[in-house]
């Protein structure tokens, strides 16, 4: 599904040059759950964006299904992504002044779905994840882990063919956090390949594949269970 | 999708009211500015346009070069000739207003300032129609009389005036025949009560139809469709030749006039009224705009100043699918409704303010809903104006990186500096309007209180009506006022100040050739002996008139020369080549006929500086003032004692209605009548002063909205200085500086700008406010600027810095 080779992104400033990816080289195949680790400041977040089509890389190249997206414009990268993408974030990023229900919705808008359908589509997600029952509150009204349910359900509404995850239950407690990644895993037991950035190895176990990295490179892509060489501990 | 933008810009607007507030006000009072601002020139442009024919309608004016005077009206003879000499006029017709007209209906005698003289044709030239009587005869003879619905209601009510009698003047009576329908209010002209040209030389003598020299007449032709006027203008020279000799053109012109610009581009002498002026039409266009601008301009740096708040929103809709297109138009449309609720709050406030606006204008505007045409227009301006404010923020906002707004980094350096350039604008603009309301302001107190060079005060006028006769009236009128012990002095004079002098004479050194050319144009003023004195004015040389130099002076056949006394104003005595001093004891010679054979021998007997006879308007013209004559002595000028009037007046009014019957008083306070002549630009300073104050008023309210959110942007660092030791003091201070660097940079900016505009603007005064009478201003705009921008940003930073530092530190 995705194919990444020699992908680096360098940020500049004035005077600092900060390489954040440097020579990434990975694959990875539908279906499957993939946990990125690695210190803050590692590229984790960068390569996310890059995956997700927000942010393009300097050099290397990048191929979403087949096809090379590293050089692509705004307006296309912008239509591959609302086709196939659903982003999930740490801080939950919902529109406040939308209800939970306006909220899940927006992704359908975009792809111009009839109201009707649109409707069905919305409570069956809502109720997926187990909210349909706070569709018309604002987001504020709702707990950390009821907001991040809120955002599963908008990223799964269009049904992507990949999620990504950027440390989705970092602002939540133990109780919510595993709720959501539950909600991951039967999302990837359905057929959707997910992408996740965590911090914490025990939700790291939830993935098929982890993925390290350091100072902008992959050091070492394990799948879970199976302890690669030289690895000696989570970061 | 539409409902969705919908639901977020309305949730927008009400989830933020600071905001909300501030634009909608911002822009209601820009666009209530706007349309009471378009209604009143529409009006203003919708004059006489309404005639049928009124594009090819001019009408003929007269040049006086020697004396420069440019009158609106013309000479009685000039009409028919003209018709006979020019086939391509299609139609001719001419008005003479009578000015103040004393008419008796019923035994009681009335003042009327709507009387006119005109061609029998003005009904069908101007496609007047009437309501009774037959338009082809009503003026078919000479002491028949033609009402507008008005007067006829004025005058006998719901009577049928039709045969009723009304006599003009104890002159002659006149039988009603006619009633047509009143001219609209949008027209140059002014008349409800019509009588047949026929009437003058019953009136006034049987040659004064023929007379060149009264150039009394509004006269109007109507030329063929798609005609030059030019190329009738250009034919005018050889016509004056043909008529009044070879010389003639440089004496005087004649001249054409496109009916339609007559109230926005004609100030002529003797205008029926004051016209209209494009400059004002221009000037308060552009100030109304300038209103909507700034603003326009508060929407696009309050949008920008909270676009962190809208950054996240834009993020997110970016990630699941939206494109940048559909981000602009989903802001347009926000701004769109939200000028929309705006429109709705100006189109209030229109409602609310027309009628003192018109009232205050003396103008019927009209501002009507059911209009589908006002309609579009509201419409249309709402979706320009909600583009224009929201096009900036719009692009702005769209073009956020979804990566950097997610992270809460998104860069707005740029947007602070377009936002500073448009602060800088707002205030420049406003300083601007302050300063030219203030010099406005302070023309109008010089022209109140400047020394005219003769003393005014205390004193109250009478004009008399055309035809009074009553030459023989003033000694024992003079005599009985006078023994009042209120009242000082009474004097008659052909003109009073604050009057227009169009009188004058052809002059000559005496002693010299009479060839045409040499012969000047001097403007004449026949006053009584005491005139000087009354009105307390000093000599430069010789002294005032004598009573015995008070005699009539006619030149006969007989005796084709008479001799008589002369005052001159300084110009005057320059135009002879002399100083005061050289002017006394030199004789000038005033032609009394073409012909050059009979003339007034005047020898000068004292010379006063030239005062400042009607307005500051007009340039102190060169004159000579000469004994009163019969046929031009018609004002009185009565100065009263010291202290409470009210005996003195009431004496006159008593004596003047015993003596003068059968004409109604009708006095006015020269102080009163100077005052009327700056009427309009008192109007345009009031009306100045409060679409600055709006400017800036909206400016302010701007300013406030951008401080609250830099203060709320800017929280932690003040609870971070605060923990570091900073003072409330210096906390207001820190956040008032940036703000008074932009106030600052904004009057550098304003003050050539007004420098300039208000030099141009005066220059429509001969005598002008000395620039050292309003240099202050400019230090006092800037004053008022700072302090309007240090309240506001003030009252913010005093909050912002009175707060417990851990507040503001809980903050993030």
């Amino acid at each position: 599904m995705i194919e990444l080779h020699d992908l680096s992104k360098v940020y500049r400033t004035s005077d600092v040059e900060t390489t954040a990816l440097n020579q990434v080289n990975l694959e990875i195949e539908k279906g499957e759950f993939i946990a990125i680790m690695g210190p803050s400041g590692c590229g984790k977040s960068t390569l996310l964006n890059i995956l997700g089509m927000l942010d393009s890389p300097d050099t290397g190249s990048y191929q979403f299904l087949g096809e090379d997206v590293a050089n692509r414009s705004e307006r296309e990268l912008s239509v591959v992504r609302k086709d196939n993408i659903g982003f999930i974030f740490q801080s939950f990023n919902l529109i406040d002044e939308l209800s939970v229900a306006e909220n899940v919705e927006l992704p359908l808008l975009y792809q111009k779905m009839p109201a009707k359908e649109r409707a069905e589509r919305v409570q069956e997600v809502l109720e997926r994840v187990k909210i349909a029952h706070r569709g018309g509150h604002r987001p504020q009204q709702l707990s950390g882990g009821q907001q991040q349910r809120v955002a599963v359900a908008r990223a799964v509404v269009t049904n992507p063919g990949l999620i990504l995850a950027d440390e989705p239950t970092g602002n939540l407690d133990t109780t919510n956090g595993e709720e959501v990644l539950s909600l991951l895993g039967e999302l990837n037991t359905d057929g959707t390949t997910i992408i996740m950035v965590t911090h914490d190895p025990s939700h790291a176990d939830h993935a098929s594949r982890i993925v390290r990295m350091l100072d902008g490179r992959v050091l070492s892509e394990n799948v879970v269970g199976i302890q690669s060489t030289g690895e000696t501990s989570h970061a | 999708m539409l409902s969705n933008y919908l639901k977020i810009a309305f949730r927008n607007i009400t989830g933020n009211p600071l905001f909300s507030t501030i634009n909608i006000i911002g822009l209601s009072i820009g666009l209530a500015c706007c349309i009471i601002i378009t209604l009143f020139v529409q009006y203003e442009t919708s004059y006489d346009k309404h005639w049928q024919n009124a594009d090819r309608i001019h009408r003929v004016t007269r040049d006086f070069f020697s004396n420069n005077l440019r009158l609106a009206a013309i000479a009685p003879p000039i009409a028919p000739l003209l018709k006979q000499d020019f086939p391509e006029i299609e139609d001719i017709t001419r008005i003479m207003r009578m000015g103040r007209t004393a008419l008796t209906i019923d035994e009681k005698t009335i003042n009327d300032e709507t009387l006119v003289i005109a061609d029998a044709n003005v009904f069908e030239f101007f496609n007047l129609k009437f309501v009774s009587g037959d338009p082809d005869t009503a003026l078919a003879a000479p002491t028949n009389i033609i009402l507008s619905e008005r007067a006829a209601s004025r005058y006998f009510g719901n009577q049928d005036p039709m045969g009723k009698i009304i006599n003009v003047m104890g002159q002659a009576d006149f039988t009603v025949t006619g009633v047509f329908e009143d001219l609209p209010d949008n027209t140059h002209m002014r008349f409800e009560i019509v009588t047949s040209i026929n009437i003058v030389p019953m009136l006034m003598g049987p040659d004064a139809l023929e007379s060149w020299g009264s150039n009394n007449y509004y006269t109007y032709v109507r030329l063929p469709e798609g005609f030059n006027p030019d190329d009738l203008e250009a034919k005018f020279e050889d016509f004056i030749i043909k008529y009044r000799g070879e010389d003639a053109p440089n004496g005087t012109a004649l001249n054409l006039q496109a009916l339609t610009d007559i109230h926005l581009t004609s100030n002529r002498d003797q205008e029926w009224r004051t016209n209209g002026s494009s400059a004002v039409v221009y000037t308060f266009s552009a100030v109304a705009f300038v209103v909507l601008l700034i603003a326009c301009i508060n929407f696009m740096n309050l949008t920008t100043a909270r676009s962190t708040q809208r950054a996240k929103e834009v993020g997110i809709r970016k990630v699941v699918g939206a494109d940048r297109r559909q981000l602009i138009a989903q802001f347009l449309g926000e701004s769109v409704l939200l000028t929309a609720f705006a429109m709705l709050l100006a189109v209030a406030l229109v409602e609310l303010a027309l009628p003192s606006f018109g009232a205050f204008l003396e103008k019927p505007l009209a501002f009507s809903l059911a209009d589908p045409g006002t309609l579009v227009v509201l419409l249309g301006g709402t979706i320009i104006v909600g583009l224009i404010a929201g096009s900036y923020p719009a692009f702005y906002l769209s073009h956020f990186r979804p990566v950097s707004v997610l992270k809460g980094v998104a860069s707005s350096s740029g947007s602070v500096v377009l936002r500073q350039v448009l602060v800088v604008f707002q205030f420049a603009t406003s300083i601007v309007l302050l300063i030219a309301t203030g010099v406005v302001m302070a023309q109008m107190h010089y022209a109140r209180n400047v020394d005219l060079g003769f003393d005014r005060s205390r004193n109250i006028v009478h004009s008399l009506p055309f035809f009074a006769d009553l030459w023989g009236l003033y000694t024992p009128l003079k005599a009985e006022l006078e023994s009042h012990p209120d009242i000082e002095s009474v004097v008659y004079s052909s003109r009073v100040p604050s009057q227009q002098n169009l009188d004058g004479g052809g002059y000559i050194q005496a002693g010299r050739q009479a060839v045409m050319e040499d012969i000047m144009g001097i403007s004449d003023i026949k006053v009584d002996y005491q005139w000087f004195d009354h009105y307390d004015i000093e000599f430069l040389a010789g002294r005032a008139f004598r009573e015995n130099e008070m005699k009539i002076a006619t030149p006969t056949e007989e005796q084709p020369v008479v001799h008589a006394a002369a005052i001159l104003n300084e110009s005057a005595a320059r135009r002879f080549g002399w100083t005061p001093e050289e002017a006394i004891g030199q004789v000038i010679r005033n032609f009394q006929n073409r012909e050059l054979t009979m003339s007034i021998d005047r020898e000068i007997v004292g010379v006063i500086p030239d005062i400042h006879f009607s307005s500051l308007h007009d340039e102190m013209k060169a004159t000579v003032y000469a004994e009163p004559n019969p046929n031009y002595q018609r004002n009185i000028s009565i100065k009263l004692a010291p202290g409470d009037h009210s005996a003195a007046i009431a004496f006159f009014e008593d004596v003047w209605t015993r003596l003068v019957p059968n004409d109604p008083v009708n006095w006015e306070f020269l102080d009163d009548r100077f005052d009327a002549r700056y009427r309009a630009e008192a109007k345009q300073a009031q009306m100045f002063a409060a679409f600055s104050a709006f400017a800036i008023f909206v400016a302010t309210l701007g300013l406030f909205g951008l401080a609250s959110f830099t203060t709320e942007r800017r929280t932690k660092e003040i609870g971070i200085r605060k923990v570091m030791g900073a003072s409330a003091t210096d906390i207001v201070l820190l956040l008032t500086s940036d703000f008074t660097k932009l106030v600052l940079i904004a009057n550098v900016i304003a003050w050539p700008v007004a420098y300039y505009f208000m030099n141009q603007w005066l220059t429509r005064f001969v005598y002008k406010v000395p620039f050292a009478e309003w240099a202050w201003l400019f230090v006092a705009s800037a004053v008022v600027a700072l302090a309007a921008a240090w309240l506001t940003i003030g009252l913010q930073a005093g909050r912002a810095a009175s707060a417990r530092p851990v507040m503001a530190l809980r903050y993030e």
